[in-house]
């Protein structure tokens, strides 16, 4: 029994270190993610560095021209054209992440304090339509706000209007009611959870130390709910700046995002380093809003004290 | 209840089925075990003891194969363990979760390790069979984990590791679910089982009571360190230190000087209180910490009781010492 | 009383709650409602019912060839972003080391950007890298922003796992290999059915990546798109669109119905431990 417990004991030790090794949380948890994160990395990461190149070369007919420049990043900073697209998308954005986080609120505070046995019904019901096309929801606001269409048609025949208004479709308004009406699931899901990790008691106690129910909202309920806000907040405006579908189907001339003229660089202007410089401008001012956004949130919870 | 053919095994001897040499088990800088050795023998119901974090569960799951020792040695029945994956150990583990395997009815569950060895079907079956007499689960076989109650899947997870006829049971606070009634039970009912299959089992726990009750031996652990191994008379009468003694329960200690022993057992007699002396610690139970002992004038306390003092009087100076009568056996 | 109490509270948010829900489904039904009425434009009053438009629908082969991409797409979408979100759910969820919010961010990161950013820059690669832009670039660029919404699903569905469900296979003889197939895969089944559903569903109806990344082969949605242009053909597109709306609600509810499931076997199995 000794002989056996003792007969190789450098080599075991050395084959067990390299098990343990093996065996380790660190490697073996590595080792697993590995496949999915390099695919990230050489689908997402490696081409946005691209783009990041290409913003500072320049298109010379077919060819890129590979001599570092900034003048892409003039003609978008600056050309009166990208510049009011730039600008619109962002009011567009910053728009429709207020209206969604704002008509979200109740709906989440709804679900959470008042939803019962039926919270999980509830979410299920207000996801359902996020999950289809989104292409057929913009598509839709197409038929709804139309000149011919739903809201005209209906509006003139209960003798509301006498003629059918152009004013619905084809125009940053309608950019911002649909882009609205898109996110509103993507916008509930947050905050409903900061609503839900909030200890009731807290809520109670507030009530007890005086505060009635508006006031206790404001001073308990609102503030501890502020990171769902934020990123409620955040996960429709960035994507927002860049979607491309509806301002196209329901924008019009007057609706026209930078998400179109990037496309169109890499369409049929075929400049493809403008279209970069364009998409990283893009990216870099949807951060420092982002960012912005976080800050003034955060402003605001720290006055509800 | 019919006898299970494993009781035609050796029954306790002095042969040592698990050893623990040296061994250590660090995270970075915190040891939670740190240069423990040990001898379990076998047939032997074999307890480790100590409070959360003590490194008992560290230990027992090294032995199981799901942790592996910084440095040290574990072999059971003569065999190195190091090296050798959970899967390929001759030990076998009742979890503290039970573990049961919720897609599964009780008789899928204990036949799971049988379907690696590749019996005959009628042989699997009887194993089957004869592992849910033991655990009194019969007729239960069809049930799905969901539907049992607590004490039910703790047979479920005993049967299941039954089954594989082990070397050693592993039991990592098998009894901590259950509700107080249902404990006491049960814990007969386990040493009643480890007696009737002969099987060396090694339990950890955080209850003395449990683990006195149940034990041939124990082990009492602290801070990584094992503090003593001994018969559970033996620690509960002569704890190795005050921490043991503390960790064991019920115990007085008095800063005195022991001149007199009654040679019994018992430290009960012939004490003089000297302030500058460690203190000693009596059991509440023994009557010798009473003034009215029958060994006379010597046997007076008057000291001081480090102790804090749950019951009894306290007058004419002389504080009683604490008397505790849920440890009294 | 109580209940009564409550509800009156609850007054205001429960209509907003109700004419919220109205918004969110009244476009959608527009859908459907226009894509049986019998006039080619879509306008109140509605001028009779049909079912030509639906007839139509299988008599156009460039539709059949859009759906059969849509389908060869969403599959190979789905089990390969499934595949990958597995492994990346079950890192996450099992094993601690350093980088691993960073790691789980990055993979996360595609929910959060704007898909026209990963739709160009992944254009630009490929293209670069000489690669002929065809279904198999729409799937990469499918999988890419599938696997969070995959991860979500699968780490719902791995988090309440017991461990030492593993560790007593283990323990019982079984080998890691046997361990997953006899223990973790069916407790895991039905958040990767779930996750399956998902993915497909989202692969089904995304329409910026596959305009970017496909080269001639149309998928659903770019077919869609190209309809649009023609006002004569968009009652066809509301059938169509109704159809894929019926496709997406029907694989969505069972995934949810499989993702409850999954929870609930889990939070059985941890709710006996308290």
């Amino acid at each position: 029994m000794t002989a056996t417990a003792e007969g190789s004991p450098t080599f075991g030790m050395t084959r067990a270190r390299r098990n343990a090794l093996l065996q380790s949380e660190p490697v073996q948890g590595l080792a697993l993610i590995s496949p999915t994160f390099l695919y990230a990395l050489v689908l997402l990461v490696l081409p946005i560095l691209v783009v990041v190149a290409h913003s500072f070369w320049t298109q010379n007919y077919l060819t890129i021209d590979r001599t570092f420049t900034l003048e892409n990043y003039r003609v978008a900073l600056t050309e009166p054209i990208y510049r009011d697209l730039l600008w619109r998308s962002l009011y567009i954005s910053l728009m429709v992440s207020f209206f969604t986080v704002v008509l979200a609120y109740p709906i989440a505070y709804f679900i959470s304090f008042h939803g019962g046995r039926h919270k999980s019904l509830w979410l299920f019901l207000i996801t359902i339509p996020f999950w289809t096309s989104y292409l057929l929801r913009v598509m839709s606001w197409k038929v709804i706000l139309g000149y011919n269409g739903v809201l005209n048609s209906g509006l003139l025949g209960l003798g509301i209007i006498n003629e059918p208004s152009t004013a619905l479709l084809y125009n940053s308004s309608a950019v911002i009611i649909t882009l609205t009406h898109a996110w509103a699931a993507f916008a509930i899901l947050p905050i409903f959870v900061s609503l839900e990790k909030i200890d009731r008691t807290l809520v109670e106690a507030a009530k007890d130390l005086g505060d009635g129910p508006i006031r206790s909202f404001l001073r308990v309920t609102l503030p501890l709910s502020a990171p769902g806000i934020i990123s409620a907040a955040l996960i429709v405006m960035i994507p927002t700046v860049g979607d491309y579908v509806t301002p196209k189907l329901v924008g019009g001339k007057d609706g026209v995002m930078i998400a179109n003229a990037i496309q169109a660089q890499f369409g049929k202007a075929s400049n493809w380093p403008l279209g970069a410089a364009l998409s990283v401008t893009t990216m870099l001012i949807v951060t420092l809003m982002a960012g912005a956004t976080v800050l003034v949130i955060r402003a605001a919870q720290r006055l509800a004290r | 209840m019919p006898k299970p053919p494993q009781a035609e095994r050796p029954r306790q001897t002095e042969r040592p089925m698990i050893e623990i040499r040296n061994v250590t088990r660090s995270y970075g800088s915190f040891k939670a075990l740190d240069d423990a050795s040990l001898t379990i023998k076998e047939g032997e119901f074999f307890s480790l003891l100590g409070p959360s974090g003590c490194g008992k569960t560290t230990l027992l799951r090294m032995i199981a194969g799901f942790d592996n020792p910084t440095s040290g040695l574990i072999s059971v029945d003569g065999q190195s363990m190091e090296g050798i994956p959970a899967n390929r150990r001759p030990t076998n583990m009742v979890f503290q979760s039970y573990a049961i395997f919720p897609h599964l009815n009780v008789e899928q569950n204990v036949a799971y390790g049988l379907k690696r060895l590749r019996l005959e079907r009628s042989e699997e079956k009887r194993r089957v069979e004869e592992a849910l007499v033991q655990v009194s689960l019969t007729g239960l076989g069809k049930r799905l984990a969901t539907e049992l109650s607590g004490g039910q899947r703790q047979r479920v997870a005993l049967a299941r590791a039954l089954v594989m006829r082990p070397k050693v049971l592993l039991l990592d606070e098998p009894l901590s679910a259950l509700d107080k009634k249902l404990r006491e039970q049960m814990q007969v009912e386990l040493r009643r089982l480890q007696q009737a299959v002969g099987i060396t089992f090694v339990l950890v726990t955080h209850d003395q009571y449990e683990a006195l009750a149940m034990s041939d031996r124990i082990a009492v652990m602290f801070g990584g360190r094992i503090a003593q191994v001994a018969s559970p008379k033996e620690i509960y009468q002569r704890p190795v230190n005050r921490q043991v003694a503390d960790f064991l329960g019920g115990m007085n200690f008095v800063k005195a000087e022991i001149v007199e022993e009654d040679g019994a057992g018992c430290r009960h007699a012939g004490l003089r209180p000297r302030q500058d002396r460690q203190a000693e610690g009596f059991r509440p139970q023994w009557r010798g910490c009473d003034a009215r002992h029958p060994s006379g004038a010597s046997a007076r306390v008057v000291g001081q009781c480090d102790g804090e003092i749950r019951s009894g009087r306290q007058g004419g100076g002389a504080p009683l010492l604490r008397r505790d009568h849920s440890s009294d056996r | 009383m109580t209940a009564m109490r409550r509800f009156l509270a609850s007054g205001w948010l429960s209509t907003y709650a109700f004419l919220y829900v109205v918004f969110l489904y009244l476009p959608v039904i527009f859908l459907p409602i226009f894509s049986v009425n019998s006039a080619a434009t879509p306008k109140f009053p509605l001028s009779g019912f049909t079912l030509k438009w639906y007839e139509d629908l299988p008599r156009t082969p460039a539709l059949l060839d859009a759906a059969w991409n849509s389908l060869v797409v969403g599959l190979s979408a789905s089990i390969l972003s499934t595949v990958l979100g597995i492994l990346a759910a079950r890192s996450i969820t099992r094993y601690r080391y350093p980088g691993r919010r960073a790691i789980n961010s990055l993979i996360m990161a595609p929910l959060v950007l704007p898909e026209i950013i990963v739709a160009i820059s992944m254009l630009l690669v490929i293209l670069q890298l000489g690669l002929s832009l065809s279904l198999f670039t729409i799937v990469l660029g499918h999988v890419l922003i599938c696997i969070p919404y995959s991860m979500t699903v699968l780490t719902a569905g791995f988090e309440g796992f017991d461990r030492s469900l593993e560790e007593a296979s283990a323990d019982l003889g079984e080998s890691a290999f046997g361990t997953f197939r006899r223990v973790t895969l069916p407790m895991v089944a039905p958040a990767i059915i779930s996750s399956l559903l998902v993915c497909f569903t989202i692969s089904l109806d995304e329409f910026i990546i596959a305009f970017f990344l496909t080269g001639t082969e149309a998928t659903l949605p770019i077919y869609i798109w190209g309809q649009l242009r023609f006002a004569s053909k968009l009652p066809g597109v509301l059938a169509l669109g109704t159809l894929l709306l019926a496709a997406s609600f029907l694989l969505m509810t069972i995934a949810e119905i499989l993702r409850r499931r999954a929870a609930r076997r889990t939070q059985n199995d941890g709710g006996l431990l308290a």
